[in-house]
């Protein structure tokens, strides 16, 4: 059964080695997080539906009317998620502005996304049918609150990472290797001199962001395709139930 | 706010009484309607100030709709709900156990300023990544909580064998209360930190790796767990705790009937825990799968190290569902949502409970079965009989439990028979549990077998658990007649205590010497352990006959008379397991004491088999000075049989090693400003403690290199430093 397996040797890997495993595991890592957030919003999903069971007639009133508003909202999140796409392939390219802008420009949809979410929420709230009249809606509001604390979550997130790309910049480890001793502005303002000699636009080897960057972008894109694939379920499930 | 009136929930005694309402209502600016029905209006003058929690108001017939608390003025309204009364001046006995808390805490803090040693705790521990810094505080986290579950065990077990009508010294419902902080801290704060400490101690030196793959989450789960046990403990001091029993169950722990913040401190301490203990689940399995030693494939992993492996996936998968049932929970509560107040309610919460609940008793179970696998080799010093059949008897009960997990997952929505599920279910685990009795007895059958103090855990294990197992065979087959007795409850600790503790008690008896480099005394570890045996069996054997007479779970006094001998029995039977803590407390301060002679022996004490004993006792920080390569199971007895143990390696590398962060010590610091803010609706205290969370969430997300790198020279001569000892075992039959 398992003699097929190779473990890892990291008896007398260098420190590159080190550093490409240590990507690997977080990878992995970030994706059993995301596992146990898929459990926690299949749960959701199943209180979602014995709730609605239980109000057949409420449920397909409320979900169905809202299609016209849903259809834009979803459009924008499946855009984020294209647009997401072209900023991986960006930084694939190594084109730290590129990726930036592509990254700038999912915010915006997922901003707007998220925008119409509480907009929908706050209207039904203040329209008599707030998460406290019935099961429902409890079920409802929780389930989209939740997809829509993580979309959040995601945009401070993508904000934060175009902080790191745009500032912080490339850093030197990838050249210097691991462990280097000088400090991290001290890396700043040698690329940044370097940059300037390099006629004003960002030099070949700096141009790139620096592979810790790039994992965690990797992650961010996980994290944000599987959102929009959480949002795909929730439009089936939840406002087209009532079709079914 | 709408509707056209307020009523109160309650009784008005007389028109005097009225009145106090009315100006009440108009000191707060709430309209009052003298309702047509006095009966309907109602309220507890007693408790005016906090009644404002069971305000309901109804547009038209009355009928009393749940709000969310309305906010009361106050001239301070900087603390939210807290005020004076939160202090338990109510009961002497609350105010002891408050006082033990504040004393306690404070005695700590002075003997630490006394001894000076405020420095090396915070840079040594309280900021530390090493994972084996790490496990330890999360055992003394286990220990002591696992004192303060004993005496609330003793409290149970006194109300019900003396107190008579109308109640004893106990009002029944302080005695709910610490009859839900006993289960809620046992399960959560002792049974929870123990495995998980153990586990981070020992599995990267099982499997001949450095490091933990995370640990900074391994730290920040130790945090949120100290910090959701705090919230537990200040319970005691501020406000009071839940008296909705450990399960939670609504209706009893919605806002109507719990309108106090017991249940808050419940769900919060529930909530922190499960996410800490999520996280270290994901960075054991990470750890498992990518940081084992070159040549250790899946399976010539050591038993300890599989259980660990299959705890971490059940871990991922079930305790989603916790999260869900308590945050749930709290919405119902404070946002007046009505999850729980259908028709179906109460059984969709049941089934989110238990879709953690039943694969969490597999859990705790798992790595004890792991911890007794290692004992029965180690002490009776030969290979394990039937190390594959082991391995797929843990993977069968991982696989039951997931059966298990699937099977709540579906009955959501509809109030499916539990009961009759498990009366088919339980039968199955039986025959895994048979096979790994069955591999241990082999294994020990004929063999020289060392009775310390962990063989004998293993073996108090093997007798009880036997009878622990028939009567859960016999639960599972006899109608619900005995399911809401003593039966249970004696069923359950039957599973738990021989089943997880005593397993925690053996690895920690047997791992003690691997920590610290010396080991515990033996003497007092057989008293201890002789009291924890006799105790556990003295206290819950009355109580399966006590089911069978038909003594229902949970009563807050005596009502048979009858009962009360096998009542007063089981009391006996805590009292030896009150002397057992002792005994290992004193253990403890005796082998502290002889420290130098215990310590005689090698870094091998036991004569081990298995990759932590190859590292020095204690380790260095980074365990392995060059990784050892692994050739199937029992690869230190290998090196040992081929007198390769004592062979340093020929060159020395630098290794990188994490450096500290207190980032873990400040996410809990503030998970707990956060949660008790939470609780107490202080709202500013709220928003900084989710700042705080954040950036020392933040302080980390951006290191890539957070590392420190120690010299091959400095590893050398810690290498150097290193005595091995030339008596390891060679020669000892296999």
């Amino acid at each position: 059964m398992t003699n097929a397996l190779i473990t890892a040797n990291h008896g007398d890997e260098t420190d590159a080695e080190t550093a490409q495993r240590a990507i690997e595991e977080k990878t992995y890592g970030f994706r059993l997080c995301l596992i146990s957030d898929a459990i926690i919003f299949a749960l959701l999903f199943a209180i979602f539906i014995a709730m609605a069971r239980d109000a057949a007639d409420e449920s397909t009133e409320r979900t169905l009317s809202q299609l016209p508003r849903i259809v834009p909202e979803t459009m924008l999140l499946l855009a984020s998620s294209v647009t997401f796409g072209f900023a991986s392939v960006a930084t694939a390219a190594r084109q730290r502005w590129r990726a930036i802008i592509w990254l700038g420009l999912t915010f915006m949809l997922g901003l707007g996304f998220v925008a119409t979410e509480v907009s929908e929420l706050y209207g039904m709230a203040t329209a008599d049918a707030g998460p406290w009249q019935s099961g429902f809606l409890s079920a409802f509001f929780t389930l989209i609150g939740t997809h829509g604390a993580h979309v959040s979550l995601g945009l401070v997130w993508i904000a934060l990472m175009v902080g790191e790309l745009a500032w912080r910049g490339p850093t030197l480890d990838h050249v210097h290797g691991f462990g280097s001793n000088r400090s991290k502005t001290m890396n700043v303002i040698d690329s940044n001199i370097l940059e300037r000699d390099a006629g004003g636009k960002p030099h070949h080897t700096f141009s790139h962001p620096a592979p810790g960057a790039v994992s965690r972008l990797h992650r961010l894109s996980l994290f944000w395709h599987f959102l929009v694939i959480v949002w795909i379920s929730m439009f089936a499930l939840v406002y087209l139930l009532g079709l079914l | 706010m709408r509707g056209s009136a307020v009523f109160a929930v309650g009784q008005v005694k007389d028109s005097g009484g009225l009145m106090a309402i009315h100006e009440f209502f108009q000191h707060h600016e709430l309209p009052f309607v003298h309702a047509a029905a006095p009966s309907a209006i109602s309220i507890d003058l007693a408790t005016l100030p906090g009644t404002l929690a069971r305000l309901a108001y109804a547009p038209s017939d009355l009928s009393p709709i749940a709000l969310p608390p309305l906010p009361v003025r106050r001239p301070i309204d900087m603390l939210g709900k807290l005020t004076i009364d939160a202090l338990p001046f109510y009961s002497g006995i609350a105010m002891a156990g408050a006082l033990t808390v504040v004393c306690g805490g404070l005695g700590i803090a002075v003997l630490i300023t006394w001894l000076g040693r405020w420095r090396y705790l915070w840079s040594e521990w309280l900021t530390s990544l090493d994972h084996k810094k790490i496990g330890i505080m999360y055992v003394i986290l286990a220990l002591i909580m696992l004192v303060r579950g004993v005496i609330d065990a003793l409290m149970i077990r006194t109300q019900q064998a003396f107190g008579f009508e109308p109640h004893g010294y106990l009002p029944p419902d302080h005695f709910d209360q610490i009859f839900t902080s006993h289960a809620t801290i046992m399960m959560f704060f002792v049974a929870m930190p123990f495995v998980l400490g153990l586990v981070s101690i020992i599995i990267p030196q099982q499997i001949g790796a450095r490091q933990v793959a995370f640990p900074f989450m391994n730290a920040a789960g130790l945090w949120l767990t100290v910090s959701g046990a705090a919230l537990v403990m200040i319970s005691l001091v501020v406000g009071r705790f839940s008296a909705a029993y450990w399960t939670a169950y609504p209706p009893q722990s919605g806002i109507q009937l719990s309108p106090d913040v017991g249940v808050d401190y419940w769900i919060w301490a529930v909530l922190l825990s499960s996410i800490g203990t999520i996280l270290a689940g994901i960075s054991f399995l990470v750890t498992i799968v990518k940081r084992r030693a070159p040549g250790m494939q899946l399976m010539a992993m050591p038993l300890f190290t599989w259980t660990a492996l299959c705890t971490s996936i059940l871990i991922i998968t079930a305790y989603p569902a916790l999260i869900v049932a308590a945050t749930l929970l709290g919405l119902d509560r404070h946002l007046g949502m009505q999850f729980f107040a259908g028709s179906n309610g109460v059984a969709n919460y049941v089934s989110l409970f238990w879709i953690w609940g039943h694969p969490h008793v597999y859990i705790l179970i798992l790595p004890a079965c792991g911890i007794y696998s290692e004992v029965v080799a180690t002490f009776s010093g030969r290979r394990l009989f039937g190390y594959a059949a082991l391995i797929y008897s843990m993977i069968a009960i991982t696989a039951l439990a997931l059966v298990v997990w699937l099977h709540h997952f579906l009955t959501i929505g509809s109030a499916a028979d539990v009961s009759a599920f498990f009366g088919r279910a339980a039968p199955l685990i039986a025959v895994p549990t048979i096979v790994t009795i069955v591999c241990w007895s082999l294994t020990i059958y004929r063999s020289k077998v060392r009775f310390s103090v962990p063989m004998l855990f293993t073996l108090g294990y093997i007798v009880t658990f036997l009878i622990g197992g028939i009567t859960g065979f016999l639960f599972a087959v006899v109608p619900a007649g005995i399911h809401d007795t003593t039966f249970r409850v004696a069923h359950f600790h039957n599973l738990l205590i021989p089943g997880a503790l005593f397993g925690y008690f053996a690895g920690y008896q047997y791992w003690f010497p691997k920590a610290f480099g010396f080991r515990l005394e033996e003497k007092w570890g057989r008293r201890a352990f002789w009291c924890w045996l006799v105790g556990f069996g003295l206290a819950f054997m009355p109580l399966y006959i006590l089911g069978l007479m038909g003594m229902p779970q949970r009563l807050n006094r005596s009502v048979v008379a009858e009962w009360q001998p096998y009542l007063i029995a089981a009391q006996a039977g805590v009292l030896l397991i009150v002397c057992g803590v002792a005994f290992l407390a004193i253990q403890i301060a005796v082998s502290i004491r002889d420290r130098k002679a215990l310590a005689a022996s090698s870094n091998d004490p036991w004569n081990g088999r298995t990759l932590e004993w190859a590292t020095a006792s204690p380790p260095a920080a980074y365990n392995f000075a060059a990784l050892p390569p692994v050739q199937g199971i029992d690869p230190w007895w290998t090196m040992k049989q081929a007198g390769t143990a004592d062979h340093g390696p020929g060159r020395f590398h630098d290794i990188i090693m994490p450096g500290k962060s207190s980032a873990g010590i400040m996410l809990g610091a503030t998970s707990f400003v956060f949660a008790f803010a939470m609780i107490w609706h202080i709202w500013w205290l709220a928003a900084i403690g989710g700042l705080g969370m954040f950036a020392a969430v933040l302080s980390q997300t951006f290191h890539d290199h957070a590392g420190q790198r120690l010299p091959a020279s400095d590893v050398e001569a810690i290498e150097s430093r290193r005595v091995i000892s030339p008596a390891l075992g060679r020669g000892a039959p296999t």
